[in-house]
């Protein structure tokens, strides 16, 4: 953790030094939803290949936001809190190392602290590796997490340009009720990147991605004495295992390696800037415990297409996304024996799990995700953001957890589509007042759950889960933001923004879960 | 279209196909007669299966979960159909009961085999160790509370049976495991014996009627613990002498024993393997042993595994695997399986108690398959003497 602070501060303490270096040509107050504009031209940003970022500059300057957030309701599923009370830190900044090199920096910081939760203390509880554990009694959960990315591309000077992506993410959840856990996340990708221009309008792309990720979870202590408290793993399904005092001398990492790369393809002329991308990755990923326990390995492949076209038509921009995601995770569960060995002169005994069969793909988990929109943007004729926005979208989600041996299955499917949009209802000089409002319904196409077996898990998860999948949903949401200049300071050229939102989602039998927060930020040059 | 084409990508795990399992009746059972249309239960940690033999004796299973499984089956007949069945004379009284057993523990079923199960005879004994509670409890400021174990035993058969000159006994628990079962077939190593006192007919047990022995102290625990037992009433105190503890209760006193513990030392959180035996010879004749690879410390006597009436083995709870089945100090014919109270460390008012088998004109018949996996069940708030528990009918 250490480490990470010192490279977080040497990193924007650089990015400070930078804009240090180029505020001499400073002018006039920095224009947040220009730069909103600029980044969603910005179309390789939706990839992970940094050298597609030179071909659409965004402005120099650094964009700082300070986010209090709370959400509640019934509407979640039930290894999900019931309330989250949440504050973010984030700065993300565009700028120069020199003419030929570009960087774009983000950091992040949050704390939350998710109220209500049980039977699951790890970070990945939904379709990912079955081989979790936790406590059937809720309690309260906090999290912090730290988020650094760093693009650096260079500016294209032939046919080839370059660019290198790093993500830095490490996060701690602790749970504040016997038994208590706390997990430690470590989370790092390094993604190299090349564009190849094929003509004057066409470029092709490739970026290779290697991932590391690790979760570990020591062990758990308790404050309170409870003999009958219960502790439970998981392998998929209802199949479970609860043991009274259980959480003793039980610790657990999840240890990932991740390999992928995606290929892109990229046209632009005056008017039209398309970006395709395909790609995968593939996870493999070992559940440890002591002595060389492990219930099993997970390993998953992902798949991901992007379409990003945008089209430009007098003041108007349009830009159309199609995106799909494909997940096919599976999990070998080991079958392990303790052995126990005895020096016959010490007297000692060492003990350690010897596997003695393993399945297949015990467990198989996959999901899928298509969604489509289309949103247009009014542009200001003087290029100082935009006057109005809206849009629609639409999309299918579907998720299947499959246990073999006896076969239990849960599955769901949902459409969804709905409008947004933003209008501008004061502008005047650099001062600005808009809302944005977000209108969206989800309908289940299709939902099945078979069982093998009925026990507490089926009860309390599976079923309550179910019946989340279930339900149809509507979504409000709406949001204020003021953006001002900071004229307090001559020599700054700093502009400020302060917003306040909030949303609700309406489902079936009278479940909802709503939110709302207040952000106050900067755009600095 | 891609989803279909993804999803058929990953191979599913297959079961065991045609597993087959023939049974061996003893050698003196005339040739025609097969273990046929009998009951086979397959245990694993996660499920349990039953199936039935054909008519030559042999079961074949179409398809099963790969798995470790214990593998019992048990058939039980009178003595007089015992006499039937067999091509030899021997000595068995019409009214005894006759069991035939097979088990397999922890056989790791996850390749098509063909294998043979011989099955062992067993002559029923009337006496059974019917409750064992070692667990302790909360006492009423929240503190352990462990001086209220005790051991039941229950008389099983039709007629009165004494307890005059039999012997109660724990094997030794040390760890690591001094002497396991699977190293020594034909002895138990003992920690303590208790021999019940009385001239041959002095302490009689009705036919399903029972006498309580407290490990420690004959008191009602429930005025310093409200979850405890009463055990004013006991029959047997483990003591020295009459007259101390509950005056009012009987000593019974450990004749041999590897400590200087003057109670019967049932361990709060297991292991405790309690048998009873029975004998001619005078047992502080049999030899005594230390530990594998010591030359001091505690020694533990020798008892012949043929004098044991019945035992129950109770390993410890592991908070992580649950109860290691390597550690059993009982050899199969004593106690084909294991049990375990939940609790890895005690304190939980956990009992472990016998199952009720039949209710016969008002005389309670406990389950007694030689395997306390299957005839022992979990009782929190255990009640000596009282078998209406309606766990105990699962």
């Amino acid at each position: 953790m250490k480490k990470f602070i010192i490279f977080s501060i040497i990193l924007l303490s650089f990015c400070e030094s930078i804009y240090s270096q180029a505020k001499d040509s400073v002018t006039k107050y920095p224009d947040i939803q220009s730069r909103e504009l600029q980044i969603v031209q910005q179309q390789w940003l939706n990839t992970n290949n940094a050298a597609g970022l030179a071909f659409s500059l965004v402005n120099k300057g650094s964009y700082t936001s300070l986010e209090r957030f709370v959400s509640s309701g019934d509407y979640h599923r039930a290894q999900e809190g019931s309330s989250n009370k949440a504050l973010k830190f984030s700065t993300q900044r565009y700028d120069r190392f020199n003419d030929k090199i570009y960087v774009r920096g983000s950091f992040s910081f949050l704390m939350n602290n998710e109220g209500e939760r049980a039977w699951s203390d790890v970070i990945n509880t939904y379709n990912s590796n079955p081989y979790i554990y936790g406590s059937s009694v809720k309690g309260d959960y906090q999290t912090q997490k730290f988020d650094l990315n760093l693009k650096v591309y260079s500016i294209p000077s032939g046919k080839f340009n370059f660019g290198v992506t790093v993500d830095y993410h490490v996060s701690d959840i602790s749970r504040q009720r016997d038994p208590r856990s706390r997990s430690y996340s470590l989370d790092y990708s390094i993604i190299p990147s090349v564009t190849y221009a094929v003509s004057k309008n066409s470029r092709v792309g490739v970026d290779l991605y290697y991932r590391f990720d690790k979760e570990k979870m020591p062990g758990l202590t308790t404050v309170q004495t409870d003999p009958n408290l219960k502790y439970y793993t998981f392998t998929g399904m209802e199949s479970a295992i609860g043991r009274i005092g259980g959480y003793r001398g039980f610790s657990r990492q999840f240890v990932s390696d991740y390999i992928g790369g995606a290929l892109q393809y990229n046209y632009e002329n005056k008017k039209i800037k398309l970006l395709l991308s395909a790609g995968m990755d593939a996870q493999w990923q070992e559940t440890l415990g002591d002595k060389k326990q492990t219930p099993g390995s997970y390993n998953s492949f992902n798949y991901r297409f992007l379409s990003n076209l945008l089209i430009k038509q007098n003041n108007l921009l349009h830009n159309f996304t199609l995106s799909a995601t494909i997940k096919d995770g599976g999990a070998d569960e080991h079958r392990q024996n303790l052995i126990s060995t005895r020096d016959t002169l010490t007297g000692i005994s060492t003990e350690t799990w010897v596997t003695i069969y393993t399945y297949k793909n015990r467990f198989v988990v996959k999901t899928s995700d298509i969604k489509a929109s289309w949103k247009t943007y009014s542009q200001i004729a003087s290029g100082k953001g935009f006057r109005w926005s809206a849009g629609l979208f639409g999309g299918y989600s579907h998720f299947s957890n499959i246990y073999y041996l006896p076969k239990s299955e849960i599955g769901a499917g949902k459409v969804f589509g709905g409008a947004e949009g933003l209008y501008l209802l004061f502008s005047r000089n650099e001062y600005k007042l808009e809302f944005e409002g977000l209108l969206k319904a989800g309908f289940k196409t299709d939902s099945y759950m078979l069982l093998a077996s009925q026990n507490e898990i089926s009860e309390n998860i599976l079923i309550p889960d179910f019946e989340y999948h279930k339900r149809n949903t509507a979504e409000i949401f709406g949001s204020l933001r003021y953006i001002f200049p900071m004229k307090f300071s001559k020599g700054a050229k700093l502009t400020g923004y302060a917003k306040v939102y909030g949303g609700n989602i309406f489902a079936t039998d009278s479940n909802n879960w709503s939110s709302a927060g207040v952000a106050i930020g900067l755009l600095t040059f | 279209m891609v989803l279909l084409l993804i999803s058929c990508t990953r191979e599913e795990p297959v079961q065991v196909q045609n597993f087959r399992i023939t049974f061996q009746l003893p050698s003196n059972f005339k040739p025609a007669v097969k273990y046929s249309e009998k009951e086979v239960i397959f245990t694993s940690p996660y499920a349990t299966y039953k199936f039935v033999t054909d008519q030559n004796g042999v079961l074949t299973i179409p398809e099963i979960i790969p798995d470790e499984y214990t593998i019992n089956t048990s058939w039980e007949i009178s003595g007089a159909d015992y006499k039937k069945l067999i091509d030899s004379q021997e000595l068995v009284e019409d009214k005894a009961t006759i069991l035939m057993k097979a088990t397999l523990t922890n056989y790791p079923l996850f390749t098509q085999k063909d294998i043979q199960m011989a099955l062992d005879k067993l002559i029923m004994r009337t006496l059974l160790i019917s409750k064992v509670y070692f667990s302790g409890t909360k006492d009423n400021s929240n503190r352990n509370y462990t001086v209220d174990s005790y051991v039941e035993i229950f008389n099983n058969s039709d007629e009165r049976v004494y307890l005059d000159g039999k012997y109660l006994a724990l094997a030794e628990s040390v760890t690591p495991a001094a002497y396991l079962a699977k190293d020594h077939p034909n002895h138990i190593y003992t920690r303590q014996i208790c021999k019940f006192p009385g001239v041959g007919t002095t302490y009689p047990i009705e036919p399903g009627k029972s006498i309580v022995i407290a490990a420690r102290n004959a008191r009602d625990h429930r005025s310093s613990a409200s979850t405890s037992v009463d055990l004013s009433d006991a029959d047997f105190e483990v003591k020295d002498t009459d007259g101390t503890g509950n005056p009012d209760v009987k000593a019974l006193p450990v004749l041999s024993s590897s400590t200087s513990i003057k109670f019967l030392n049932l361990i709060t959180g297991a292991p405790n393997a309690v048998f009873l035996f029975e004998t001619d010879e005078d047992i502080m004749q049999w030899p005594e042993f230390f530990a594998p690879g010591k030359t001091s410390g505690e020694r533990f006597r020798r008892v012949p595994i043929e004098t044991v009436l019945d035992g129950i083995e109770c390993l410890k709870n592991n908070a992580s695997t649950g109860p290691d089945v390597n550690l059993k100090r009982f050899q199969d014919i004593v106690d084909a399986g294991f049990a375990f109270i939940n609790a890895t460390s005690g304190y939980t008012n956990e009992s472990l108690e016998r199952k009720v088998s039949a209710v016969i004109d008002g005389r309670v018949v406990l389950k007694d398959t030689n395997n306390s996996t299957e005839d022992f069940v979990i009782i929190k708030g255990p009640v000596p003497r009282n078998y209406d528990n309606p766990q105990l009918l699962n």
